[in-house]
């Protein structure tokens, strides 16, 4: 069984991580759409804070009889995920900023040729 | 056939001590002062050069590679109009005489891709052996999957016509590549065509393939192969 000292710390954390994030939100230096699965993690330090047998749940689900196996299992699958989402994200900025950088030159070579045909 | 606008696009990076010669024997060859040079921000003197020919030059971030070079080309192309775009190699690899019969080649033929391949024929060319059986892994796959037989698919030399830039252009999610451009010319059902260039030895500056560029370059390579099919079985 998880002691009552490991639930308070793992609600100690939830409550600090979603505080954090929602400093972040307010202070703009996080997108409200990426802070949705950092507010869920915190949902589930508190969850777990109360109703720890979710370990166990999960770990039978999982077919896992080592419970700690399970919480790595899932931590590692949900960080996979964020790190994915992360990943499509950087290619769509990326891809925005290629079009960007290429509007950029050209509209820069037309006010150049623009600029040498008034001079002559 | 004068009266076709022809667009030369030359991507350098880092070519100060030939481009020059490149530009000014283009320029006594093809009778056109359409030149366009596309300059990944060198460190040395190409852009002050280039400027002092009085060739058109734009710079493009060198992290996005020399695909985001063409493409931009390609989108200067369409928005002036050009009939034909006719792609060089900036190291004067390619001597610009081999290009002009190239290009009245591609406009006799009315060929929506024309290829500039070293293989077709004896050439000084000689790539290291990841690139050259990179190359013949690509062909091979070019063959399989797009039913298009291709002797030198990664050539630097490319003359693209109108048909071709409008299709490049409007197509935004396109990111050019020497195979990319042939897988999507056929998916489009445009003719390819290939004619013998030579390509000399690189006299000055420095290639930007070494071995672990070979295989990231062929990686991509295959990687856009493969995911042009995919468009291909949408439709």
């Amino acid at each position: 069984m998880i002691s009552l000292h490991s639930r308070f710390i793992a609600f100690m954390i939830g409550i600090v991580i979603i505080f954090l994030i929602l400093l972040f939100v307010r202070k703009k230096s996080l997108e409200p759409m990426y802070s949705f699965f950092w507010i869920l993690i915190g949902i589930f330090f508190i969850s777990v804070a109360f109703f720890p047998n979710i370990i166990y749940l999960i770990s039978v689900l999982l077919g896992i009889n080592f419970s700690p196996i399970g919480v790595l299992v899932i931590s590692i699958f949900g960080l996979g995920t964020i790190i994915l989402h992360l990943s499509t994200i950087i290619t769509k900025h990326q891809r925005k900023i290629r079009e960007f950088e290429k509007k950029i030159a050209l509209l820069e070579n037309k006010i150049q040729i623009n600029k040498n045909y008034e001079k002559n | 056939m004068n009266e076709k606008k022809t667009l030369i696009l030359i991507p350098t990076y880092n070519e100060g001590l030939i481009i020059e010669k490149v530009i000014s024997e283009i320029k006594t060859i093809f009778k056109t002062e359409n030149i366009l040079v596309i300059d990944a921000y060198s460190s040395d003197e190409t852009y002050n050069k280039v400027k002092k020919n009085g060739a058109n030059i734009i710079q493009i971030d060198k992290i996005f590679g020399i695909s985001l070079a063409i493409e931009t080309g390609i989108c200067f192309a369409y928005e002036n109009d050009y009939d034909f775009l006719v792609r060089i190699d900036g190291d004067g690899q390619h001597s610009p005489s081999d290009v002009k019969n190239l290009l009245d080649f591609a406009v006799d033929n009315k060929n929506d891709l024309t290829i500039g391949s070293r293989f077709l024929n004896k050439s000084e060319y000689h790539p290291n052996l990841l690139r050259l059986y990179g190359i013949r892994l690509l062909r091979k796959l070019i063959k399989i999957f797009y039913k298009t037989e291709i002797t030198d698919c990664t050539s630097g030399c490319q003359i693209l016509n109108k048909k071709l830039i409008k299709e490049l252009n409007n197509d935004e999610l396109f990111e050019y590549s020497e195979v990319g451009i042939i897988c999507k010319t056929s998916l489009l059902g445009m003719s390819i065509q290939e004619k013998f260039i030579n390509m000399k030895e690189r006299k000055t500056g420095s290639s930007s393939f070494n071995l672990a560029n070979s295989f990231i370059y062929m990686f991509k390579n295959i990687l856009v192969l493969l995911s042009l099919i995919n468009i291909n079985f949408k439709k």
